[in-house]
């Protein structure tokens, strides 16, 4: 079950999302409940503390009267839940709210102005959070963690293609089905991190063995399901076809 | 003393090892700071190997052969383009040319430099002449090629060469100049010392073939360079007046406005004087859309910009927001904190960020309300850019990186390819991109510290 939580310090805003969301929850009968809605920032950190489970939270930004507005508030939320959802819900619509989106990795934010507006917003987070939670990749996916400079990034593993280094020292590339990406790390390691799916099959080159589609014999080289290739060294052949 | 094969490579190694040191400062002049691991890797191989080939040598006397010593430079020319390779990670085609400046600069610098107050050659067997050898190999040496190094550092060669070997259309007659160097450089001597090789040196010839070599390639490449710099400094000026433009643009509108609607409020004025409040409340709510949609937009996408405090950067993205506006194409910058400092060259810097805006626009162009999204961040650590856009199909990763790929027909498609090329030559530079929900993302980091520091160093 996903906890949600609610900050507003509009008492019928408060009551209008609550009953947007308990009703879409009956509705589609989610695996979602919302837990409590507060007015004031403190009453739902207290709210949150020691729950422990990744919640979904609608925040206010511009909360008035309370010690926080609700970009600190969203700061002290990820220090308890750092994968949870934060979607903010706003009078304007101006704001530098992109920035804000990424910095504190908050899913969506919706402006409340137009009721019929912020209800769709509602419904629709909850369906991208439905999705993500048990989706394509359940909540049993193994998940590849990765420093990318300030931030932290979560990458599943089932879609990572293949590890190459770069040109830069200690510069790794990453290949995934939907994303690619350099970090600072070394060979050594993201071999011993990831286990036995993924072989290092050349200096350069670490790769998920699910993701080969055939070898080319003659040039040394793995074709990729994506249609990346990578290369391959000699003392690896066999160990590649016995795998295929 | 008399030399044996052994000691002699002992004081090789002595010796190798002082020119290895001064391989590596002029390089760091040429090039960058090398990898010191690396260097230290490389060094060990290199400094036995050479030295007991240079003891074979001594002791055969092949030293005094015109034509065995050339080869013997070009021989350390092979081996230490090696070392570039490895250590720099240079392309072959680059740290060939590298390596033969590099030692050319190096041999002058042992051979003849360190010989001016010479009137013959010394004698390795008389103990006395062989310590004034070593003496001026492992201190005087030395003491020149840091001064050669920051001639060249004073006089801007460094960069010079850089975009030298950058250049897209290479040279290659000046590249098989500088590979023909030690040829031409012994043959002066050789001839000038009437067909004798007496130290197989002649300080004066080499102090003026260095001099000269200087003076033409800083003639040669500073014009380049000149001319680099001015084709961009009138564009950076244009895109500033852009900018400068557009701000009058907002005045303007603004002026606009507060006439309009001292119009409109006279005559509001006498609808409430009636009573008829919906008709109050549909003006304000009209007013304030006017507002929005003549100059609101505007002053809000000129503040951001206003916070970029870096010129060329601002120009480029002020000059980009007219071109997507004038495409009707609506581009939601946001900088919310002032950036005066991204440590990376501000040539590469533009340049990366033209391709991303560029390519987000051509993304979204035809969609129904096109836009896109740039923000930068400033954090402790890095610089973020992102810029992220909606796509109408999914996007094959994989491909997008590669020369002429485009799903907008031939032709283009060079943006990516080239985005990827200017990422990779700095190490303080890393980009993620990824797709989520139908939203094409573009991170850029570019890590802090000042330019050519922290990583770099590394």
């Amino acid at each position: 079950m996903i906890p949600i939580y609610i900050c507003d310090d509009e008492k019928n805003i408060r009551k209008a999302i609550r009953d947007e969301l308990e009703k879409e929850i009956l509705i589609h009968d989610y695996d979602m409940q919302v837990v409590c809605d507060k007015e004031k920032p403190e009453e739902l950190l207290h709210c949150i503390t020691g729950h422990g489970n990744r919640g979904i939270y609608f925040l206010d930004v511009d909360l008035k009267g309370a010690s926080m507005n609700g970009f600190l508030l969203g700061q002290e939320i990820r220090k308890q839940d750092p994968r949870g959802f934060l979607i903010y819900v706003t009078a304007y619509d101006n704001l530098a709210f992109e920035t804000f989106r990424y910095k504190l990795e908050a899913l969506d934010y919706i402006v409340k102005n137009n009721p019929a507006e912020m209800f769709r917003g509602i419904r629709n987070c909850l369906q991208i959070v439905h999705e993500r939670t048990t989706g394509e990749h359940g909540p049993a996916c193994e998940y590849f963690t990765v420093k990318f400079l300030d931030t932290v990034r979560h990458i599943p593993v089932d879609e990572i293609v293949f590890f190459e280094t770069g040109h830069q020292t200690h510069r790794i590339v990453l290949h995934g089905l939907k994303e690619r990406m350099d970090f600072v790390d070394s060979m050594q390691n993201l071999e011993t991190q990831l286990g036995e799916k993924f072989i290092r099959v050349h200096r350069a080159y670490l790769i998920n063995t699910e993701h080969i589609d055939h070898l080319d014999l003659k040039n040394r080289q793995i074709i990729m399901k994506n249609g990346e290739v990578c290369l391959y060294s000699r003392r690896i052949k066999e160990t590649l076809l016995s795998i295929l | 003393m008399e030399l044996t094969f052994w000691n002699t490579t002992g004081f090789n190694l002595l010796l190798i090892s002082v020119q290895f040191l001064e391989q590596l400062i002029l390089t760091r002049v040429l090039l960058k700071t090398p990898d010191k691991k690396k260097a230290c890797f490389f060094m060990v191989p290199y400094v036995m190997f050479l030295s007991a080939l240079g003891a074979v040598q001594y002791l055969h006397g092949m030293f005094a052969h015109v034509g065995l010593n050339t080869l013997n430079q070009y021989l350390y020319i092979l081996i230490w383009c090696a070392g570039l390779r490895f250590i720099y990670n240079e392309k072959w085609k680059n740290a060939i040319v590298t390596s033969a400046l590099d030692i050319f600069l190096v041999f002058i610098i042992i051979e003849n430099f360190t010989g001016f107050y010479l009137t013959r050659n010394y004698d390795l067997s008389v103990a006395s002449d062989f310590w004034k050898y070593i003496a001026s190999e492992v201190l005087q040496a030395p003491l020149i090629t840091v001064f050669i190094a920051a001639i060249l550092k004073r006089g801007k060669v460094g960069e010079a060469y850089r975009i030298f070997l950058s250049e897209e259309h290479e040279k290659r007659g000046w590249r098989i100049l500088i590979l023909l160097l030690p040829v031409i450089h012994s043959a002066m001597i050789y001839f000038v010392n009437e067909y004798k090789l007496l130290n197989n040196s002649n300080p004066v010839v080499s102090l003026l073939s260095f001099l000269l070599l200087y003076g033409i390639f800083s003639y040669v490449f500073r014009c380049e360079l000149q001319k680099k710099q001015l084709t961009e400094q009138s564009a950076s000026l244009r895109q500033q007046e852009l900018y400068i433009q557009n701000l009058e643009s907002v005045q303007r509108d603004v002026r606009l406005f507060r006439h309009d609607y001292k119009n409109m409020m006279s005559g509001m004025y006498l609808q409430a004087e009636e009573g008829n409040l919906t008709a109050v409340q549909n003006f304000i709510s009209q007013m304030t859309d006017d507002f929005d949609r003549q100059v609101g937009e505007k002053i809000s996408q000129m503040t951001q910009l206003g916070n970029i405090k870096i010129p060329e950067l601002k120009g480029l993205l002020a000059a980009k927001l007219i071109q997507v506006q004038n495409r009707n194409i609506q581009c939601n910058l946001e900088v919310w904190e002032p950036i005066s400092k991204i440590c990376m060259p501000v040539r590469d810097l533009c340049r990366a960020v033209g391709i991303l805006l560029d390519n987000a626009a051509e993304a979204v162009a035809g969609m129904k309300k096109p836009s896109f999204t740039c923000i930068f961040v400033t954090g402790e650590e890095c610089t973020t850019i992102i810029v992220k856009n909606l796509v109408s199909h999914p996007v094959k990763i994989a491909e997008i990186w590669k020369e002429g790929y485009s799903t907008k027909g031939q032709g283009r498609g060079l943006g990516l390819a080239s985005y990827r090329r200017i990422i990779a030559s700095y190490d303080n530079v890393f980009s993620y991109t990824h797709e989520e929900n139908g939203i094409f993302i573009q991170e850029l980091k570019i890590r802090g510290g000042a330019l050519n520091d922290t990583n770099l160093h590394m």
